[in-house]
């Protein structure tokens, strides 16, 4: 667990192959007090850009084209640990829910869920977590 | 009121997406019948084709919904309290919210149309 230096905000990267929810997802967590450091289209990019900017969470679709969000958390988790990922989906498969949580994802969120209960699910992942409660 | 043409093309041109329904909710109907008819494997089999087409099309809608009640969420965030403009986010918000129930619902029947015309997966 890391100290919290001032006001530092969780450093997200957020996935999704679908423009507008892209662009939602980082103003939801913007909004929700969260800093949206990078945005990536699919797997491929979130493993590579996680990479170079070591975010403190990934949120990110499950079914995207290149690489999907369970292959890339997989390779997330292998090159950076500390990272939390949150697997975001529309599909309500116990199937899924379940690689999701071998592939090493921290949290398993349907499209459903409002922005305030979704920056809730991330913050809960927070470095600082044990900090501040 | 005259009702808005759904596009540009007028009545008769509609979205995309109401021919897809159609040709699914078609599709459904007939395999439907044809399950229950017949106890051939290959009814079951397009049952359940069609209603993972169905539950293919829910998920398609659910990714535009969830932008949509996102930002009627952040709009809500900033409108004045009492204001014609939260009272129309607030009515967004709602049907919004419907058609999630209906996709939830919509997906249910899907569901348990492939489970009752095929083995459940393990």
């Amino acid at each position: 667990v890391r100290s919290r230096v001032g006001a530092e905000l969780m450093r997200i990267i957020v996935v999704d192959d679908h423009e507008s929810v892209r662009k939602i997802l980082a103003a939801i967590l913007s909004a929700y007090g969260l800093e949206v450091i990078a945005v990536c289209a699919n797997g491929r990019e979130a493993v590579d850009i996680v990479r170079d900017l070591r975010p403190d969470a990934v949120v990110m679709d499950v079914r995207m084209p290149v690489l999907d969000g369970i292959a890339a958390t997989r390779a997330i988790k292998g090159a950076s640990p500390e990272t939390r990922v949150v697997l975001l989906t529309a599909y309500e498969e116990d199937d899924l829910r379940t690689a999701a949580l071998a592939a090493g994802a921290d949290d398993f969120v349907l499209k459903g869920v409002s922005g305030n209960e979704l920056a809730a699910v991330v913050r809960r992942h927070s470095p600082w977590e044990a900090d501040v409660a | 009121m005259k009702p808005l043409p759904l596009t540009s093309d007028g009545a008769s041109a509609e979205p995309r997406i109401f021919h897809h329904a159609k040709r699914i909710d078609h599709q459904y109907e007939m395999s439907k019948t044809a399950a229950a008819t017949s106890s051939s494997p290959s009814g079951d089999r397009r049952y359940g084709a069609v209603a993972g087409d169905v539950a293919g099309l829910v998920h398609q809608i659910r990714n535009p919904l969830f932008a949509i009640l996102g930002h009627v969420e952040l709009a809500l965030r900033d409108a004045e309290p009492g204001s014609p403009t939260e009272e129309h986010m607030r009515i967004i918000q709602r049907t919004g919210l419907e058609i999630k129930d209906i996709l939830r619902g919509l997906l249910h029947d899907s569901q348990e149309a492939t489970t009752g015309a095929q083995p459940r997966r393990s």
